[in-house]
């Protein structure tokens, strides 16, 4: 665009998603990034788009993900409408200055504000002093939201530099040059003998004479440390690996304190060692702790140093603190990233890197293809990394808010807060501990799926999930089986797609049934797994013998096959609690529809964003997987495209929620016939009390007699979540249905209409002191506006009072058998208590009053 | 034939109540409906049919028996009402290999491991007196279940949906598969088999009655202090919603009360297990299956005739891969263990085979038993229809 004088901030949005990676013995590595996006316009109305990548990554950045976010979203206000000075390079760092400048600030007593009071138990001591020893240098420490701030500068920096016509690296320096990328090899989270095939298999490599970098990740105690840097000198002095390497992060946080030791200690492996090899151990700078970092550098061993822009609050930071450093010609200078950071953030250090003189290279944990251009690029010179974050997205924020996309707007639930702590799947069990709990039941719970639920006179009712004890174990094997399944419901009348099993190899019977089925059929293995194998819409013999030549060809061709009547209907699932039906969702493939200006990741992205305010599907998001991309492809698009408004753009084949499906609501149009197949269905099957059918059908609305419709499948355990809270339409009690089902068999002594607040006690048992339950649980009663009080019981018990709605309540009481990370609560027993006379929410030492139990 | 060769027959323990209540319906003269993984259906003339799966009345529900195979849930239940057990706790493979060997040291060797989840009584590893042997107990369990030879898991059972990991190449389980650590108790096995609120029978086990050095036993019932069958109603009344379970005691005296000696309960299984019983006394297992059919069968409202020892009936043998070659290998196989059969029709595109069968009843279903599990020439049938004729 021609150069402009000023540029203003028109809309800002805030993309948060989730990056992670597996690392071995099944740990995973997960953190949030979030891209902050700004279209900004000059004079002549162009627009330009600037992008930052903050990074939340804990005391690392400064950061807490929950309040980083919220304060990133408060950024977004404060800068919408603002003006950048582009008349030069000079008054645009001003003026990007001026804003960081208030924005720090901000974030300063945000932090302060947000900051959990610290109380006087002993972890709140600890932490105290880990603050104290932050503040004095004597261990690391970070500007608050260094990764917020971060993302928020990196994008006015892109703004301005595409305002001025100019790379970010021109912006930020004189004279810039490409700096190489280090990518240094994890060896926190594996054995030293990984790490040294991993290094042998690496020194075949092209990496020639450069050092060998390696990352311990914060991980390792001193001791280990030491062994593993013993271990590696004793390679290189094998010649397995080169003789120059480079260690950083080397102690874990509690050990920094021995840092000065660690490096004398290497020095004399260094000296001993038979064979030339050097050791060095980086230094890692950060914002707050500027002088200890000139300290450090004044240092004689301090040889390597690494200055990380996402701890340091920004590039414009970082570039100060680097040039601030008094280095001596024999230390080396490097520009670091954080773990699991993206592409944009990638770029952003490159710019960074090639505007500094003397920086030796940039550290990068995770490869992000082509560099970018930083001599005569624009801005950062790098596109939205839709594929990266299209879905991992966790959270969307506008500024200016924008209008919502198309005439159907999905259902969203207020609910979903309270019931996320307890996981995608929560859902299952914690409905109906819901309903018993408002019935007046008490209930025991193991798990976040098992409850026993109690009137007080009658046997205790057990359930896990959705098994439940009014339907019958053989119910649920039957259901399991499919042929089985189909045999008895053949039998009792129902319509299955008709089809049968076949031994391998023998064609030609199964040429004899499928012409007396009638085509299309479907060809596929007896024991399918992931569709291998499986050709559907037969049409005739000739297509039939291509579809066993593909089962032959396949990895499944040495199994039986089955060949069945293909119904090409759409994907229903109706449930049956007893006699009869009391919810039906139509389930449609994964799609999104066009407005016109949006393109296809920011679609899904949308979508995704209303999904998370479902509580069955937040955990269920559209996922751009080879399905999706073979969709796309189909239809010629990518996710740049921009479908026109109103037109449908399909992203899956199947109609799986679980692959981003959607539920629409057809209860109340179920044709007779449909409703009486599925109670037929259930009623086939001996015990089954509960049962989610799933129905092929052309249309639910027209008799069955005039339509192809089979049921290819009952659910003994079914999800409850998916007719509770649909997509769109009206959402079905489906557990308080089932709830007055049990209720009714075992005639339960209960409450006639369910309580809409409750008042319950819980006794918590298990690893639960010491472990910041209490505190958990404080911060969860504020969240879910409940009031009451926790104190400890024991060494492995806690009493927990909570008064409030039900929903929050009774929801509270669901995730208090999970508890905070270190926790390990076996059992929660909850019963309803008179209502504590207490406005509040308080960890206290005694209980403040009695509360008597209510019946 | 007698049961005993009937139980030596029936290799798989798994199988063995679901054969001897499919006898047992087979002698009342019922229609059966025998589908895959032995689920049995018997029409009921006059409204509810009666069901079962491998052996267990359709009166068992789906809750309890998910309680019933997890052991902590399992345990926290026994423990709720009274019913003393072994210190016990349960750890995950990912994160709790530590945690286990400290909780061994804490409640002294030996102790047992198994896994957390599944039928009870098989994979238990006991006599572990390091923590050496916690690692080669764990070094099994971490084969992924799918894999374990011979494992089996009940149809009704929990499905592993969570991604397998990889340990050095190796597929293992999950990091949050769970095992159970346990304090052993030293002293004699009691198995206790309770129906409908009533202890049934009571076996004082040479050995451990869910592993291989059990070498038989003698039954009890009757002989034993009363204060223990009042314990064992208790554990299951600790599980409602159980029609029956065989409990695994192990005491000091069984003649003494139990508040008066060092015991626990140490398995509550949900299926009948009546293999035990048989090592002792074929008949009575024989006996305590047609008694629970019986029992369930009047609870549900049918009156059942008197029991016949042999039967004649059609069998439909549906869904066969190759109906001729499998008619075949039924006919064979049924005059290879002494029966009279002959195929009538055979409708080869449909899969069916129609045919007649006549002898012993436990022959008759040990051989429906075997048409579904697939052992008779890997024919594997999905629904056997058999009728009196």
């Amino acid at each position: 665009m021609a150069h402009a004088d000023s540029v203003t901030l028109d809309r800002l949005q805030a993309i948060s998603y989730r990056s992670g990676n597996d690392a071995p013995r099944g740990r995973r590595r997960r953190f949030t990034n979030a891209l902050v996006v700004v279209d900004a316009s000059g004079p002549d109305e162009a627009m330009i788009r600037g992008l930052g990548e903050a990074q939340f990554r804990g005391r690392e950045t400064g950061d807490r993900t929950e309040h980083s976010w919220k304060f990133l979203t408060e950024c977004l206000e404060l800068l919408h409408g603002r003006t950048i000075d582009c008349r030069s390079k000079p008054a645009a760092l001003a003026s990007i200055a001026s804003v960081m400048a208030e924005l720090s600030r901000r974030a300063r007593a945000r932090d302060q504000e947000w900051r959990p009071r610290i109380g006087l138990d002993k972890r709140s001591a600890r932490r105290l002093m880990k603050q104290a020893a932050e503040r004095a240098g004597v261990i690391e420490g970070a500007v608050p939201m260094a990764g917020a701030l971060y993302g928020v500068e990196t994008a006015l920096l892109d703004v301005a530099a595409r305002g001025l016509g100019i790379s970010v690296a021109s912006l930020l320096g004189d004279e810039p040059a490409p700096v190489a990328r280090i990518q240094p090899v994890s060896a926190g989270n594996t054995t030293t003998a990984e790490l040294i095939d991993d290094l042998k298999a690496r020194s075949g490599d092209d990496s020639g004479d450069l050092p060998v970098w390696l990352d311990f990740q914060r991980k390792l105690s001193y001791s280990r440390a030491l062994r593993r840097i013993r271990a590696v000198v004793r390679a290189a002095g094998r010649h397995e690996i080169g003789n120059e390497i480079v260690i950083r992060r080397a102690l874990r946080f509690r050990d920094l304190g021995r840092r000065p030791a660690l490096l004398r200690a290497v020095d004399e492996i260094v000296e001993r060692a038979p064979h030339p090899v050097r050791v060095t151990i980086a230094t890692d700078v950060v914002g707050v702790a500027r002088r200890l970092s000139s300290l450090l550098m004044r240092r004689r061993r301090t040889r390597v140093v690494v200055v990380r822009p996402a701890a340091a609050g920004g590039l414009v930071a970082a570039a100060g603190m680097a040039r601030d450093l008094k280095y001596a010609p024999a230390q080396r200078l490097y520009i670091s990233d954080v773990e699991l950071g993206g592409p944009i953030a990638a770029a952003a250090l490159q710019h960074l890197a090639a505007a500094l003189p003397g920086v030796q290279g940039v550290i990068t944990h995770d490869h992000h293809g082509e560099q970018p251009d930083v001599v005569d690029g624009q801005g950062l010179d790098i596109a939205m990394p839709w594929e990266t974050i299209v879905d991992a997205v966790n959270d969307l924020a506008v500024v200016p808010p924008e209008q919502a996309i198309g005439d159907r707007q999905p259902n969203t639930y207020s609910e979903v807060p309270f019931l996320q702590p307890i996981g995608p799947n929560g859902t299952k069990g914690h409905m109906m501990e819901r309903q018993a709990l408002s019935r007046g039941m008490s209930t025991i719970r193991f798990s976040k799926g098992a409850f026993v639920a109690n009137d007080g006179v009658h046997e205790p009712l057990l359930f896990k999930w959705s098994r439940s004890p009014l339907s019958s174990a053989s119910a649920l094997a039957l259901c399991t089986h499919k042929e089985a399944t189909r045999l008895r419901l053949g039998r009792a009348g129902v319509p299955v797609p008709r089809g049968r099993t076949f031994r391998n190899g023998d064609f030609e019977t199964a040429r004899a049934f499928a012409d007396s089925l009638g085509y299309p059929v479907v060809v596929k293995p007896a024991m399918g797994v992931r569709g291998i194998g499986v050709v559907a819409g037969i049409q005739d013999r000739s297509e039939l013998d291509l579809a066993f030549d593909q089962l032959r060809q396949s990895k499944l061709g040495e199994q039986d096959f089955i060949v069945e009547k293909h119904i090409s209907g759409k994907d229903y699932r109706i449930v049956v609690v007893g006699d009869e039906v009391i919810a039906a969702i139509l389930r449609d493939p994964a799609s999104v529809v066009g407005d016109g200006v949006h393109n296809v990741a920011e679609l899904i992205i949308r979508k995704n964003a209303t999904r998370r305010l479902n509580p069955h599907l937040w955990g269920r998001p559209i996922l751009f997987g080879p399905a999706a991309r073979y969709q796309l492809a189909r239809e010629g698009l990518t996710l740049e495209s921009v479908p026109p408004a109103g037109e449908r753009v399909l992203l899956s084949n199947s109609c799986s929620l679980s692959q981003g499906g959607d539920s629409v609501d057809v209860l109340d149009e179920l044709h007779p016939s449909v409703r009486e197949a599925c109670v037929a269905a259930v009623k086939a099957i001996p015990g089954l009390a509960f049962c989610g059918v799933d129905f092929l059908l052309e249309d639910h609305r027209k008799p069955l007699a005039e339509q192809e419709a089979g049921i290819c499948e009952l659910n003994a355990h079914a999800a409850i979540g998916n007719c509770e809270y649909p997509t769109y339409g009206k959402p079905r009690e489906v557990a308080r249905t089932f709830m007055d089902a049990c209720i009714e068999r075992y005639d339960l002594d209960v409450w006639q209409k369910p309580a809409e607040q409750l008042s319950l006690r819980l006794v918590v048992r298990g690893r639960v002191t010491g472990v910041g339950y209490r505190e958990w649980m404080r911060r969860h009663a504020k969240t879910y506006g409940v009031t009451g009080w926790v104190r400890n019981r024991g060494r492995r018990s806690v009493e927990v009072v909570i008064a409030g709605e039900t929903v929050a309540a009774s929801a509270l009481a669901a995730a208090a058998v999970l508890g905070p990370t270190r926790a390990r609560p076996t059992s929660v027993t909850t019963e309803h208590v008179q209502r504590p006379a207490t406005s509040d929410f308080s960890i206290v030492q005694r209980a403040p009053q009695e509360l008597a139990r209510v019946q | 034939m007698s049961s005993e060769t009937l139980s030596q027959k029936i290799a798989p323990h798994e199988e063995f109540d679901g054969v001897l209540a499919l006898r047992a319906l087979l002698r009342a003269g019922l229609d059966v409906e025998v589908y895959p993984r032995q689920v049995v259906y018997a029409p009921a003339r006059n409204g509810v049919d009666l069901s079962f799966v491998h052996g267990i009345p359709g009166s068992s529900g789906l809750g309890p028996v998910t309680y019933a195979q997890d052991k902590r849930m399992q345990r926290g239940l026994l423990e709720r009402h009274g019913v003393p057990v072994p210190r016990s706790a349960t750890f995950t493979m990912g994160r709790g290999i530590s945690g286990a060997k400290r909780f061994a040291r804490k409640v002294g060797y030996p102790v047992l491991v198994k896994p957390a989840v599944g039928d009870n009584g098989i994979e238990t590893f006991r006599n572990i007196r390091s923590s050496g042997g916690i690692d080669a107990a764990l070094d099994y369990l971490r084969t992924p279940p799918s894999e374990r030879p011979g494992f089996s898991r009940a149809a009704y059972g929990l499905t592993e949906l969570r991604e397998p990991g990889e340990e050095n190449g190796r597929i293992v389980v999950p990091p949050g598969y769970m095992f159970m650590v346990e304090k052993q108790l030293e002293g004699t096995y009691l198995r206790v088999l309770v129906s409908d609120g009533e202890v049934r029978s009571i076996i004082q086990c040479e050995g451990v009655p869910t592993d291989e050095s059990f070498i038989g036993g003698t039954e009890i019932l009757g002989q034993t202090h009363p204060s223990l069958n009042e314990l064992a109603l208790r554990a299951v009344a600790a599980l409602p919603g159980l029609s029956l379970a065989a409990i695994d005691f192990v005491v000091e005296n069984p003649v003494r009360p139990v508040d008066e000696q060092d015991l626990g309960v140490v398995e509550l299984s949900e299926r009948p297990a009546l293999w035990v019983q048989a090592r002792v006394d074929p008949t009575w297992a024989e006996q305590l299956a047609e008694d629970l059919v019986r029992r369930y069968a009047t609870a549900e409202g049918h009156s059942l005739p008197e029991p016949r020892p042999s039967v004649s009936v059609t069998l439909e043998a549906h869904a066969l891969p190759d109906a001729t070659e499998g008619g075949q290998a039924i006919v064979e196989a049924a005059t290879a263990r002494g029966l009279q059969a002959e195929v009538t029709d055979v409708d080869q595109t449909a899969g069916t085979v129609y045919a007649k069968l006549s002898g012993d009843a436990g022959i008759v279903a040990h051989l429906v038993n075997e048409m579904l599990n697939g052992s008779i020439d890997e024919q594997r049938v999905m629904l056997a229809v058999v009728r009196p004729s």
